[in-house]
């Protein structure tokens, strides 16, 4: 059986990861390959770029090989993939080479886009990409005062980070000693300050307390670079000294281009994480048009399930595992404490106050995080 | 009533006091943690995960293992282990003139001991290419 895994980010390689520790005799015994393709021969952990962009961790902190994370067996090849001829069971990649597959597993995630706000790009930090986080930490370092407005697009990449970008910019001021002269308005696209109604009641006093003005149907229309200025679509608009940005997502332009998904969105089953009217190909992470967060918790779970399934349809010819909808999100607060939200597609997330050691365990957790990719942990 | 008599006895036995301490010493350590440590001592544990993970799903090492732990293997080892010790004070304490040369090699072969050293040598070299052979060497 051939398994191929399009992609090699969080959700791609824990997935590869853990079919190929469920099949490892296969594997050995030829019965069973398994192969990656991926656009880089670098893997980055993503979480950690704003903490890039707040100087607590180097670029070199949260980069390894891709290789040296995959389990033994797993072939791997940097050559990204342009066509999917799903009907042939095969895929051409970018260097023309052609595989085949009984069973593919796309989860080639999502990225940046700031076309759709004139100016943002030129105007704005953000910590979601390696350039942009460490350009924000230098311009957060160089601060001396004034209004640091924090916008919002969607859909977008980690639900949480525009309050833990929030609560951090605060910390950073006030560590700095500088946070009295720093005016910090935090905007968002809906009626209230989160799209998760429990995140949002616990935040609010949180923000009165930093005292962080904050504005709710803030959907960014466009950026007057000159006279720094983000004018949003309902007509209000908001100064800014300091531009924090974070931007919409779209799924792959190869995605749209092979008619997988609209906007690169790959219409997949919520509990079988099978793609919609397909019975060998699983959506993974990012790539999915599911209703729910983007983030590597998700991609994570959902590995676990797929990677299970896998091996169980391999063996006995029948999925075993639904997905729950299950998320973790840590959620960084100030004065070096944090909490976490837990969710799935029934309970809703219960906002804990926030506690040191919450943080350390995030902390923690941006070190083991290379034991998660290895489909250990 | 159950809840006051419990109470009670958490008090008699100093179990609070205890519990009071034991918080005071977390907190003070949380207090004594930077965020440098948390992650030196994290990623210290992470690779030592990572590496536990890789040795103990290794099933040539692991039945290395379950080998080394038969007694007749732990006795060996500790012969093994001594003969070290006992090998590196003779040729410390060697006269020069014996080492060494044709007739050196020569006298040694000829030492019963050494002769079946090799035997079993030979014997162990030809199971781990030819796991089905039983030849004796």
């Amino acid at each position: 059986m051939k398994i191929l895994f399009v992609g090699g980010g969080m959700g791609g390689t824990i997935a590869a990861n853990n079919v190929a520790r469920r099949l490892s005799k296969e594997i050995r015994s030829g019965k069973v390959e398994i192969t990656m393709l991926s656009a880089t021969d670098q893997h980055w952990y993503q979480p950690g770029l704003l903490y890039v962009a707040f100087g607590k961790m180097a670029l070199t902190d949260i980069c390894r090989d891709q290789s040296s994370l995959l389990e033994p067996g797993i072939k791997f090849f940097v050559d990204p993939v342009e066509e999917f001829e799903l009907k042939q069971n095969q895929v051409r990649t970018k260097a023309g080479v052609v595989h085949s597959y009984d069973m593919l597993v796309i989860a080639t995630g999502c990225e940046a886009v700031y076309d759709e706000v004139p100016g943002l790009k030129e105007s704005s930090e953000t910590p979601y990409t390696r350039d942009g986080a460490v350009a924000m930490f230098k311009k957060l370092r160089d601060f001396e005062g004034g209004k640091v407005a924090v916008v919002v697009g969607v859909p977008h990449k980690c639900p949480i980070a525009p309050i833990e970008i929030t609560f951090m910019l605060h910390e950073f001021f006030e560590k700095r000693g500088i946070r009295d002269k720093v005016q910090l308005q935090y905007t968002y696209p809906i009626a209230r300050i989160h799209n998760i109604e429990n995140i949002a009641k616990w935040a609010i006093p949180e923000f009165e307390r930093m005292e962080v003005d904050y504005e709710t149907f803030f959907n960014m229309k466009e950026v007057d670079v000159d006279n720094k200025i983000v004018h949003s679509e309902e007509g209000t608009e908001k100064e800014f000294d300091l531009l924090v940005t974070v931007p919409p997502h779209r799924g792959l332009q190869v995605i749209e281009d092979n008619n997988l998904g609209e906007a690169g969105w790959i219409p997949t089953d919520r509990y079988s994480l099978m793609m919609k009217d397909q019975d060998n190909v699983f959506a993974l992470g990012d790539t999915t048009n599911l209703p729910i967060s983007k983030t590597g918790s998700t991609a994570h779970f959902e590995s676990e399930v797929i990677g299970e399934n896998i091996a169980s349809l391999y063996r006995t010819g029948t999925a075993t595992r639904e997905y729950d909808g299950k998320v973790y999100c840590f959620i960084e607060a100030d004065r070096g404490r944090a909490t976490n939200a837990c969710f799935n597609y029934i309970d809703p997330p219960e906002i804990k106050a926030p506690t040191k050691s919450m943080h350390m365990l995030k902390m923690s957790y941006n070190q083991w995080y290379w034991s998660s990719a290895r489909g250990l942990l | 009533m159950n809840q006051i008599k419990e109470s009670d006895s958490v008090n008699e036995s100093n179990n609070l006091d205890n519990l009071v301490e034991l918080s005071s010493a977390i907190s003070s350590a949380q207090d004594a943690m930077t965020d440098d440590i948390v992650t030196r001592l994290a990623a210290a544990i992470g690779e030592g995960m990572i590496l536990m993970d890789r040795l103990t799903r290794n099933e040539g090492l692991m039945s290395l293992m379950q080998a080394l732990n038969e007694p007749a293997m732990q006795e060996m080892l500790e012969r093994l282990g001594g003969a070290l010790g006992t090998s590196a004070d003779d040729q410390e304490h060697q006269d020069a003139r014996r080492v060494g040369g044709y007739s050196g090699l020569i006298r040694m072969l000829k030492d019963p001991d050494v002769q079946r050293a090799i035997y079993q040598l030979a014997g162990l070299v030809n199971k781990v290419n030819n796991p089905s052979s039983t030849d004796k060497a």
